[in-house]
């Protein structure tokens, strides 16, 4: 990493964090703010924080800070997410929208239970936003369904029930989703957000075969291998995908991919890559525990020193037009 | 190991809740004295594992490992405590802090690579072919034992 990049990272530190445990959620795509998990004495919950100013703004509160904590994406202009209220899992959460132009909050979602109290096992994996829509798998007595929601009203649709995976949601109103049919094959469905209907999926989804938590910005995806030891990355729904990174000493990589606006980051613990897609240039950041990326800017989280609950860890806000040239990538 | 108790009486015995199954109770430690109760193949004990572990404690685990798996023929227990920004087992998500028990069933290049399997792994095994795409956490990984070392940071393992 060049001297450059060291400067910029020491002058991107976000002061609350070295004050409050806030654990970036998404960013806001406008440069400055960002949407956090925030633990503090005044306030505990969902908050936007201005990376300018380090002043923040609730979103919602957690009811048991002790267990709640969230994860999710922004749209643009709708945040969403998935609360989480149990250190055991992530099968026990409520789903909320939060509408960043006029401040309606709005629970969208919940898991449900057994007769027996449990929660049914959903996807480890946190409700997706675009274009005004929001998708997501959670467990039932049956399996599973697949609940898409218009962000806008509030109205939510099943569009499968039984064995779906966690969908994908892609340019032109589709969303995308494996549906299993036996214990080993599947088939790839899509259907229109807005009515249901089905439709035709994009070449490159149709093509999966064996990927691990697929993630698209509308246009572009970017997953796993089985394993998590590599990367792959199309940029776009009609061009195959090609692996663009492996793990150099074949260790699986963390549960971390992001993908935004021509850009891809994931964490190799503890070392973060950054790639710019477009330019085939890719910059490896040291001591970095978490990245976020959005369309206009790259958050990175620093580990705290010593593992701890709601440890104080160092949270860095770039804008990705202010970054330094990144290194050719090999690949 | 061929012993088969219900799910719900383990459950009993281990005081397990909506909360979990807690690394220790006031009346000891639940997950080896009840390993304990159904086999005698292995003589489980709780070794707590500092929250940052050092070089001894890491090789501590790997010796420890190396005797269950090897010597004894059992499998150990792991007790992950998941921090954010931390490392976490295999498709568990980094944002989110978890406690999580999940049993270690080999290991590789002298014990320095821990192989285990992970219980929140669902139907859809993806290494299989046909099937598209899917949620992150595999049934089988191996991950750096220094590593997984970190992860038991806090809380333990049973071996």
């Amino acid at each position: 990493m060049s001297p450059a990049w060291g400067a910029l990272l020491a002058r991107g530190l976000v002061g609350l964090s070295r004050r409050v445990d806030i654990q970036p959620i998404a960013g806001a795509d406008d440069g400055r703010h960002f949407f956090a998990s925030m633990y503090s004495k005044a306030f505990s919950g969902v908050v936007e924080v201005d990376a300018g100013t380090s002043m923040y703004t609730p979103v919602h509160r957690f009811a048991n800070p002790a267990t709640d904590q969230a994860a999710g994406s922004f749209d643009g202009r709708w945040l969403v997410w998935d609360e989480y209220h149990s250190l055991q899992g992530l099968d026990d959460f409520a789903v909320w929208s939060w509408d960043s132009k006029t401040g309606r909050l709005r629970q969208i979602g919940a898991a449900t239970r057994s007769t027996s109290g449990a929660f049914w096992s959903s996807d480890w994996v946190a409700p997706v936003a675009l274009d005004g829509f929001a998708a997501w798998e959670q467990g039932t007595r049956s399996g599973g369904d697949l609940y898409v929601v218009n962000l806008a009203t509030g109205r939510s649709r099943v569009l499968s029930r039984g064995h779906p995976g966690g969908p994908l949601l892609v340019q032109g109103g589709l969303v995308v989703w494996p549906e299993s049919t036996s214990s080993s094959s599947a088939t790839v469905m899509a259907a229109k957000v807005t009515t249901g209907q089905r439709r035709t999926p994009p070449p490159a989804l149709r093509a999966l075969r064996g990927a691990i938590t697929p993630l698209s910005d509308g246009s572009s995806l970017v997953y796993a291998s089985p394993s998590w030891t590599s990367v792959w990355w199309s940029p776009s729904m009609s061009d195959a995908p090609r692996d663009v990174f492996a793990s150099p000493a074949n260790n699986p990589l963390q549960d971390s991919l992001v993908i935004a606006h021509g850009h891809v980051a994931f964490v190799d613990w503890p070392a973060a890559y950054v790639a710019d897609t477009r330019a085939g240039r890719y910059v490896e950041i040291n001591d970095i525990g978490l990245v976020v990326l959005d369309n206009e800017s790259l958050i990175l989280v620093r580990p705290s020193a010593q593992k701890a609950a709601h440890a104080i860890s160092d949270v860095i806000f770039l804008r990705l037009s202010s970054l330094p040239t990144f290194s050719a990538c090999s690949r | 190991m061929s012993n088969s108790p219900e799910q719900a009486l383990l459950a009993s015995l281990l005081g397990t809740t909506t909360s979990g199954t807690a690394w220790s109770t006031g009346n000891g430690y639940p997950v080896p004295n009840v390993l304990n109760s159904y086999q005698s193949i292995n003589d489980y004990v709780p070794e707590a594992m500092p929250a940052s572990p050092g070089s001894s404690d890491i090789s501590g685990y790997e010796s420890d490992l190396m005797f269950d798996i090897s010597g004894v023929g059992a499998p150990v227990i792991g007790d992950a405590w998941e921090v954010p920004n931390h490392p976490h087992l295999v498709g568990h998500p980094l944002g989110d802090q978890i406690f999580h028990w999940f049993d270690v069933r080999g290991y590789t290049n002298g014990g320095a690579n821990t192989m285990y399997e992970d219980s929140v792994h669902g139907f859809t095994d993806v290494s299989s072919s046909g099937i598209p795409w899917a949620a992150g956490v595999p049934a089988y990984s191996t991950m750096p034992s220094s590593t997984i070392a970190g992860i038991l940071g806090g809380r333990g393992y049973v071996w």
